[in-house]
């Protein structure tokens, strides 16, 4: 069975109907390209995914359980993992705060034992604290473990958000434009990472990103859309040359340069 | 049935002051999103004034109370200069803190210059006439603040219209193109909170001689009705900010009778509190505006 | 990297390539020499020695309700600071919940004849009970429109909940009897600083647990909380409980203070006062708020002492006689200024300002220009969402 599944999702946002007839899934340790215009619901149906937004049409299925109607935190609690476009991380902590904050799905304490300070519940916080400077670590980061956020440069917060999703050692991982801002160098390495991370850890991958390059180096599969339905979907290759794709990205040259 | 109407009477002049309040409030809401806790404050510093000016000087009663109402203006320009100027960056909820201390400090300052005791402040008419419907008295001076709020609402319609007017509306919603068009952010916000003070000067001036004055006197009494008016009509709509001012007004004295009957304690704060609650859970953007 | 014995994780992880540019070279922490560990523990317990010999060290009974006073009101601030340092939510009516503490541990020891102890954890619970309500109400009303409605819960508390006859005895109010063994002051000021201790202790192991974490990220983003896994409706509700707690527990012995609870004290005025601690103490520092709490409650006695020893003094050393007594009415003209002054200019309030000794205690080096120690608890000049 597929890891995720998203079956004819539609949602309205009063007049407008952001998203019809959306179709799509990912297989087990699959990375999924979603591209499309912008304003085509690529990040909507992001949010129809985890939960923050409810379809009015549709289902959204996590190996083979229907999760349309969980909260957000629970879908999180599943297993999947969520990068934001605007960053998604706490400003207001450090970088191995939001990494601690950031597993709070996996903590086995209850809050009440965290708050008396049972002493399992200090174990894990200390196993937590080891994971996420592994994690740091893994990534070169660890040496602004106890920087505050504000005021680091956007690229190195994306790296911190990466961070901090990986921590979770999640089971589908849904980024959304992780290579915004990125030169084509630093893209090109992203690529690289992303296929370390899908060997090494395992995980199910599906991304929207503009760059297409590094998703055509990367994805098994592409889904394309437009205007909130579904354009296109087949192998990177046939993608990059079907011509409704290219002439939905028309205008859009700085996203459909060469590789 | 006498007492009913009677009762509507009294809450429409209750409603006049809460109006009043409103449309402060609303002013200063709409064109920077900010809640001045402090609108309520300016007014009694308007009753001050005039008392001040009047009973103590022997200014003339006319000129008492535009001394007094500039006063309040003044007062409310220098709060906007030194308190919220600073803060124009800051978060909705800080700056709201901010007019509450403010608040605060006027009236506990006013404990500090001054003193606790009554004072009673001299109604227009000599001998404060009125007339009597079903059985119980309204003063002119009280009909007077209905009149007040007429006035200033037909003002402010025709401000409205005028150029600067229609500036001040457009730097509510589309703040940088204003700025773009040339027209200083600065000098629209010292105006807005000038008008408010103005508003509520007038509003202290004219219903101070129907109660007794205390420091914090409009606080006490009207603050909380006004911010509840002001939220039911919209906090975004001049026009809701008298509505919901004169809703307030009228449902708290005509519900007040009945609670108080049922032996219900503080039957005036919690009329308005339910109030509140229904229009915040029912409708959030309020009767006549159109989003929250 | 070798794998740990957590069990979070039972993959390898590969070690990264140095990346091309130069990385800076990770920052070795700065550790205190043994005697510095020393000077910064003697410091440590000199302090917390100090405040618990306040009760027998001051001259008499009304210096010893000062203390009494200064420990319930720090313990209401770190209540403020849990809702509106922690989870970020301005509450106007405050003094809700700390009157209903008051009144329900009184109605519990005078009409139910139980013992001081069970009154003290009823005004808790009580207090709970009152903030949960709100809690509730604060799912679905937020931001400014929220602080509106603490203003109206705190308003419609004083003017007809504490005013019920059958509750709280009317106008003559309901009498609190201390236990017999703490009817002095001193005595009595001992279990307001144990509970002000044990709240502290409890609100510390409160932020370096999950829980806290979780009420702080919701104050900063409550998408992002919600992607990490956070019940938001949860750790919301759970935050007004503990604030209600512990405002409720303070409350309860505010009760035994008086003696005798009426509806008076618990005003408007009372509720900006507790908002007045938290914001200049520093929102989001629990040291802070406290000496927030503690400043506030003794400030009329501190103008007093000022008032005597440097501007009295001083000038009748040069001959100038000036009047005794300060005006007491100039306190809240102060304090209102201070809440201004700090939202204005000194975002981190009193909190900010002791950063640079936290900071040492903590094992840093001195640094004055320190920002409190890049951890979680940062409020600063923003009530609400940063």
């Amino acid at each position: 069975m597929a890891v995720l599944e998203v079956n004819d999702l539609g949602i309205r946002f009063g007049g407008l109907q952001a998203l019809e007839a959306v179709t799509f899934k990912a297989e087990e340790y699959e990375i999924v390209g979603l591209m499309g215009p912008n304003g085509a619901g690529k990040t909507t149906a992001f949010n129809c995914i985890t939960g923050f937004y409810q379809p009015s049409t549709g289902t959204v299925s996590y190996r083979g359980r229907d999760i349309t109607s969980l909260r957000p935190d629970q879908r999180a609690a599943l297993g999947i993992g969520r990068t934001f476009q605007q960053v998604g991380l706490v400003r207001t902590m450090t970088v191995l705060e939001n990494l601690l904050t950031a597993q709070h799905a996996r903590v086995r304490y209850s809050a009440a034992e965290g708050m008396f300070g049972i002493p399992t519940s200090l174990v894990e916080e200390r196993q937590l604290r080891e994971r996420a400077l592994e994690v740091l670590d893994f990534m070169g980061m660890a040496h602004l473990a106890h920087t505050r956020l504000a005021g680091l440069p956007y690229g190195t917060l994306k790296m911190v958000e990466a961070c901090a999703v990986l921590a979770t050692d999640p089971d589908l991982l849904l980024l959304d434009e992780p290579s915004a801002g990125m030169s084509p160098e630093e893209s090109h390495e992203f690529g690289e990472l992303l296929l370390n991370i899908r060997k090494q850890l395992g995980v199910t991958i599906v991304m929207i990103e503009h760059h297409v390059p590094m998703v055509v180096a990367v994805c098994d599969y592409i889904y394309v859309l437009n205007f909130g339905r579904l354009l296109a979907q087949g192998l990177p290759a046939e993608i990059q040359s079907h011509p409704e794709v290219i002439s939905a990205y028309f205008g859009e040259e700085d996203t459909y340069g060469a590789a | 049935m006498g007492q009913l109407i009677s009762s509507i009477l009294i809450g429409i002049v209750t409603g006049s002051i809460y109006a009043l309040l409103a449309l402060g409030l609303v002013l200063i809401f709409k064109t920077q999103r900010v809640v001045n806790f402090a609108q309520a404050e300016f007014a009694t510093m308007g009753a001050f004034a005039f008392y001040i000016l009047h009973a103590n000087y022997g200014v003339g009663y006319g000129w008492a109370a535009v001394l007094a109402v500039l006063i309040s203006a003044l007062i409310a320009l220098v709060v906007e200069r030194v308190v919220i100027r600073p803060l124009r960056e800051s978060r909705d909820v800080t700056v709201f803190v901010a007019t509450a201390g403010v608040g605060l400090f006027i009236v506990s300052m006013t404990l500090f210059i001054g003193d606790a005791n009554i004072r009673q402040v001299e109604p227009i008419f000599p001998g404060n006439p009125g007339i009597t419907v079903a059985g119980l008295p309204i003063s002119y001076q009280q009909l007077l603040v209905i009149g007040v709020l007429a006035a200033v609402a037909a003002l402010l319609t025709v401000f409205f219209k005028l150029p600067l007017g229609r500036a001040l509306l457009a730097v509510s919603r589309e703040p940088f193109a204003v700025r773009l068009a040339g027209i200083s952010t600065s000098r629209l916000s010292m105006l807005v909170w000038v008008m408010a003070g103005l508003i509520a000067g007038l509003a202290g001036v004219f219903f101070a001689p129907t109660t007794q004055l205390t420091p914090g006197l409009f606080t006490q009494a009207a603050l909380f009705p006004a911010l509840t008016g002001a939220v039911l009509g919209g906090l975004t709509s001049l026009p809701g900010a008298v509505v919901g001012g004169l809703v307030v007004g009228i449902v708290q004295t005509v519900a007040s009778v009945y609670l108080t009957n049922i032996g219900v304690p503080g039957p005036d704060t919690a009329i308005v509190f339910v109030m509140l609650l229904a229009v915040l859970f029912f409708r959030p953007q309020g009767l006549l505006a159109k989003e929250a | 990297m070798a794998t740990t014995e957590s069990a979070q994780s039972t993959t390898e992880l590969p070690v990264q390539q140095a990346e091309q540019d130069a990385q800076p070279v990770a920052q070795e922490r700065f550790r205190p020499s043994a005697a510095g560990w020393a000077a910064r523990y003697a410091f440590a317990a000199a302090l917390v020695v100090f405040i618990f010999l306040l009760p027998v060290i001051v001259p008499d009974e009304s210096a010893a309700n000062l203390v009494v006073t200064a420990a319930i009101f720090s313990c209401v601030a770190l209540s403020m600071n849990v809702l509106t340092g922690y989870l970020g939510q301005l509450s106007l009516g405050h003094q809700a919940f700390f009157g209903i503490g008051a009144f329900v541990a009184a109605t519990v020891v005078t009409t139910h004849q139980m013992p001081f102890i069970f009154g003290v954890l009823a005004g808790g619970l009580s207090g709970a009970v009152a903030a949960i309500i709100l809690g509730g109400v604060a799912l679905r009303i937020r931001g400014l429109y929220l602080a509106i409605v603490t203003l109206a819960y705190g308003l419609l508390a004083e003017n007809s909940l504490f005013l019920i006859r059958g509750l709280t005895g009317g106008g003559a109010g309901l009498p609190a009897d201390r236990p017999a063994m703490f009817q002095t002051n001193a005595r009595f000021a001992y279990i307001c600083l144990a509970l002000l201790a044990l709240l502290f202790a409890f609100d510390w192991r409160l932020m370096k647990s999950k829980a806290g974490r979780a009420i702080l990220a919701i104050r900063d983003d409550e998408k992002v909380a919600a992607s990490f896994g956070i019940n938001i409706t949860g750790y919301k509700l759970l935050a007004f409980v503990l604030s209600g707690i512990y405002a409720g527990l303070a409350g309860s012995l505010f009760a035994f203070q008086l003696g005798n609870v009426v509806a008076s004290p618990f005003n408007l005025t009372l509720a900006l006062t507790f908002v007045l601690m938290a914001v200049v103490g520093g929102l989001g520092n629990r040291v802070g708020v406290v000496i927030g709490g503690a400043f506030f409650a003794t400030i009329e006695t501190i103008l007093e002492l000022v008032h005597e020893y440097l501007i009295i003094l001083p000038a009748s050393w040069v001959g100038i006689e000036l009047g005794h007594g300060l005006d007491p009415t100039l306190a809240p003209v102060i304090g209102a200024a201070l809440l201004v002054i700090t939202l204005i200019q000194f975002p981190g309030g009193i909190g900010q300002q002791i950063a640079p000794i936290q900071n040492w205690v903590k094992g840093d080096r001195f640094d004055l220009h320190a920002q409190k120690d890049a951890s979680a608890v940062k409020g600063g000049a923003s009530v609400g969402r940063p």
